[in-house]
């Protein structure tokens, strides 16, 4: 779900990039007040742990796979504001090593994945774990959390094409959430189960105070002393990095807000990005030059006597991706076939 | 190996690089060949394995390919005055739009959009390419160190550059653990289905949460013992030196050229 | 002359309840290498942590070289006890054996400039470098922690340490999980560190060949200190208290 470089325009990169660098720079702002020198080495092997988690694939559907993102546990595990900055970690070394993302898109990334899933995770999580205290009802929430943290992300990243002029609302709206709701199962099942896995072992790192058994390792966590010089500020437990995300959420709802505010009034300034210049370049005129639109005639509208737009645009739509996706499927595939070999 | 660019300019240089490319898209042939030559010279000078990093940068296609797929769909339910109109008019004129106006259906509509779209599609994908191959080559010349140091330097906040380390040093540490805790695992169930496994990774990840917590109390011991106060000490101050200029500016005025040719 | 660490009736108890150690009292004088020996949950590494205070004992008091060990002495205390801990895994975190030394130092305060050739005396102190290649910075400070074989990784995080020039070593099981060459290289290290020791180990063999007295935990007590000679001949004190002898040194 990570947007490439070259799938947003230039507003809209930008509005994301102010939307995400704001976001993450008051998250760090957060953590250096609230955590001191022990649970900031925690976040930090935390954030690797996420990383690696990453590895888990599961199988989706046509014999393709998604694996897990991390966003809804991280914020479980850690709290609202750690959680994100941990995501947008990740999201900087993927980028920058790996090639996967991008650097215009980094913002779009981060305000997708490290401050919406995130924060639409904790926010389902908490408001599970409020209705019922039962261990059966966190373990259901911790599912919901995930699952609704993907296709959040996932509607996100829809609006942000449309918002760049790259792909109508309706038909990327319709694929990117119906394909995540598949990867989002896989999400929710691999959450649910690692927070099921930590009520039983260790249930401290979910914030609830319980006579943990003697056998425990993590034994160090309880008295850590700062050294001389060190701020010693008041150590916030995992419960109250919880509280603070409340407020988290509610920012990042806003943060999103503006971005979109701000978005929807330079779309309405220009055109298109790539689009315009394609056609004012003449690279367009190149192609139409060979005659491509005259293979076949333009219609009206799609489906004769489907009088209603939307929805034929919508079916229209999806089988286009699915026809021009399953080509790009077998091409990759190959592409993948040739590299193991 | 030392290198002639300091880590900082050669981030900078390609972060221009990649943002002159998304700006200045759609990229005439030229363009594409020149950056592509960039490319295989940086990489031969720095002696990388060009054929690996080629092969790296298509992971991008998939992802690209995805959802550069929908572009074209602008194009549907459009009249053909519509195309026309989004289409500067010489070229709707040259190209005969406005006469085929003919409704065949949806499939053939589809194909239309297609068509139309082909070359923003093209574009797109090419775009993200570009871009990928650029990162994918300062991360072959440039040691994940030097990179992380360069990110420091340019003032990222402190929290996360203490996390990009401990990521780059803990990261493959954790994947063995996973590996071979998952690996036991289906030594002992060697008829589980794929699906059921997914049911218990929930196990492996937790134990590995447990595992990380130890571990992290225990990395936080070692720091404190060592006289961690809460920040990473940073290292000497490198300062650019003329031929990290020199880089920078080839890299600006590259990049303008990119943009606006 | 003052012990250069004392521990007097010291207690430590997790939140958990686990009582780690139950009124401990020794001290070690300078110069000394002193083993620690018990079996695993004996309490030696929570007596450890306690020397630099990453813990602090609920009751008795510890002193290091004279300094009473409470939160206003710490950063002297951790100056002079140089703990280095089981796994190099926890103890190198940085993304380069340079700046993993470079950490302790840069923290004490010590100047970039000299951090070059700090670097390199270590380095070469543990073996990871030959003398004869130090005009350059080596190679292998650049080099990423994960990319080093373990019983490199050990050496470096000996190395950590030396850097910081302690005067009191504190190791954590200096010689587990080495190859038997690695381990061999290991303990001529070890006894070529002029400086007072405090190890605990399970490798007897080891405490034979380095250290001259021996201290024996179970249960968070101090059953046996003496001669490191005398408590490994006793071999039902040994057997009470779940430490084996290996073939070797029985026969011997």
């Amino acid at each position: 779900m990570h947007i490439p470089d070259g799938m947003l325009d230039t507003k809209t990169f930008t509005t994301l990039w102010a939307g995400g660098a704001s976001g993450i720079g008051y998250a760090s702002w957060w953590i250096r007040r609230h955590f001191d020198s022990t649970k900031m080495v925690l976040m930090a092997v935390m954030a690797s742990l996420i990383f690696a988690l990453q590895m888990l694939n599961f199988p989706v559907a046509l014999g393709t796979s998604g694996h897990f993102a991390g966003g809804a546990a991280a914020a479980i595990i850690l709290g609202f504001w750690p959680a994100s900055v941990v995501m947008t970690a990740v999201l900087i070394i993927q980028a920058l090593l790996f090639g996967d993302g991008g650097i215009t898109t980094l913002g779009a990334n981060i305000v997708n994945l490290a401050l919406c899933a995130p924060s639409v995770g904790i926010l389902v999580y908490q408001l599970g774990c409020r209705l019922h205290s039962v261990p059966a009802a966190r373990i259901i929430s911790s599912f919901l959390a995930a699952f609704s943290s993907v296709v959040a992300a996932a509607a996100l990243v829809a609006i942000e094409l449309w918002a760049s002029g790259r792909a109508p609302f309706y038909p990327v709206m319709t694929a990117m959430v119906s394909w995540h709701a598949l990867i989002g199962i896989g999400e929710g099942v691999i959450t649910a189960s690692l927070i099921a896995f930590l009520l039983k072992v260790r249930p401290s790192l979910l914030g609830i105070t319980q006579p943990v058994d003697k056998t425990s390792v993590g034994k160090l966590e309880a008295e850590p002393t700062s050294s001389p010089g060190a701020q010693v500020k008041p150590t916030s437990s995992t419960s109250s990095a919880q509280a603070g995300s409340q407020q988290g959420v509610v920012v990042v709802f806003a943060v999103i807000a503006l971005a979109a505010a701000g978005l929807s009034f330079l779309a309405s300034q220009h055109p298109d990005g790539l689009e315009y210049v394609y056609f004012e370049t003449g690279i367009g005129s190149f192609f139409e030059e060979l005659g491509f639109s005259k293979l076949a005639p333009l219609a009206d509208y799609l489906i004769p006597g489907v009088a209603n737009e939307t929805l034929s645009v919508v079916g229209a739509g999806i089988i286009g991706v699915v026809l021009t996706g399953s080509l790009l499927f077998i091409v990759s595939t190959l592409i993948v076939r040739s590299r193991v070999k | 190996m030392s290198q002639p660019f300091s880590a900082r300019a050669m981030l900078l240089a390609a972060l221009a690089l990649v943002v002159s490319i998304v700006v200045g898209a759609p990229h005439s042939a030229l363009v594409v060949i020149t950056i592509v030559t960039l490319v295989v010279m940086v990489s031969l000078l720095a002696q990388a394995s060009l054929r690996k990093l080629l092969l790296r940068s298509l992971v991008v296609l998939p992802i690209a390919g995805g959802m550069a797929l929908f572009a074209p769909l602008r194009f549907l339910g459009r009249t053909a005055e519509a195309v026309g109109s989004a289409v500067a008019p010489e070229i709707a004129g040259a190209a005969g739009l406005a006469e085929t106006v003919q409704s065949t259906g949806m499939l053939g509509s589809l194909a239309n959009a297609y068509l139309a779209g082909a070359p923003l599609m093209v574009q797109m994908i090419l775009t993200s390419w570009l871009c990928v191959l650029v990162l994918l080559t300062l991360a072959t010349v440039c040691p994940v160190s030097d990179l992380l140091f360069a990110l420091e330097q340019l003032r990222l906040p402190r929290a996360l550059t203490m996390l990009l380390g401990f990521i780059h040093r803990y990261v493959d540490l954790l994947r063995s653990e996973l590996s071979s805790l998952s690996r036991a695992m289906v030594l002992r169930a060697p008829t589980l289905s794929r699906r059921r496994q997914v049911l218990l990774y929930g196990n492996l990840a937790g134990s590995l949460v447990i595992r990380t917590q130890d571990r992290a109390e225990r990395v936080s011991a070692a720091m404190l013992a060592r006289g961690f106060t809460g920040v990473l000490p940073r290292r000497h101050q490198q300062r650019l030196v003329v031929a990290d200029i020199t880089l920078l500016v080839i890299a600006v005025v590259f990049s303008l050229a990119i943009t606006w040719v | 002359m003052k012990p250069s660490i004392e521990y007097k009736d010291v207690s430590y108890r997790y939140p958990d309840g686990t009582e780690a150690l139950k009124g401990v009292s020794f001290q070690l004088a300078e110069g000394e290498k002193v083993a620690l020996l018990g079996s695993n949950g004996a309490g030696k590494s929570t007596l450890l942590l306690l020397a630099n205070g990453i813990l602090m004992p609920r009751t008795g008091e510890i002193f290091v070289a004279g300094l009473r060990l409470a939160s206003e002495n710490l950063k002297a205390i951790r100056q002079y006890v140089g703990l280095v801990f089981q796994n190099p895994d926890d103890q190198l975190f940085m993304t380069t054996v340079y700046d993993d030394i470079a950490f302790g130092p840069l923290n004490q305060g010590v100047s970039a400039e000299e951090l070059d050739a700090l670097v390199k005396t270590v380095l070469v102190e543990v073996g990871l470098v030959l003398e004869s290649e130090v005009d350059v910075l080596p190679e292998i400070a650049s080099k990423a922690p994960q990319n080093l074989s373990f019983g490199q990784r050990k050496r470096a995080a000996l190395a950590t340490i030396l850097a910081m020039h302690p005067q009191l070593f504190v190791l954590d099981e200096p010689t587990s999980n080495l190859d038997p060459h690695g381990r061999r290289q290991m303990i001529a290290l070890l006894l070529s560190l002029p400086k007072t020791s405090l190890i605990a180990t399970h490798d007897l063999e080891m405490v034979w060949d380095i250290c001259e007295r021996s201290i024996i935990l179970d249960g968070g007590l101090i059953v046996a200190d003496g001669s490191t000679r005398d408590l490994l001949s006793n071999e039902s004190l040994l057997e009470a208290h779940g430490l084996e002898l290996p073939a070797q040194l029985r026969y011997s």
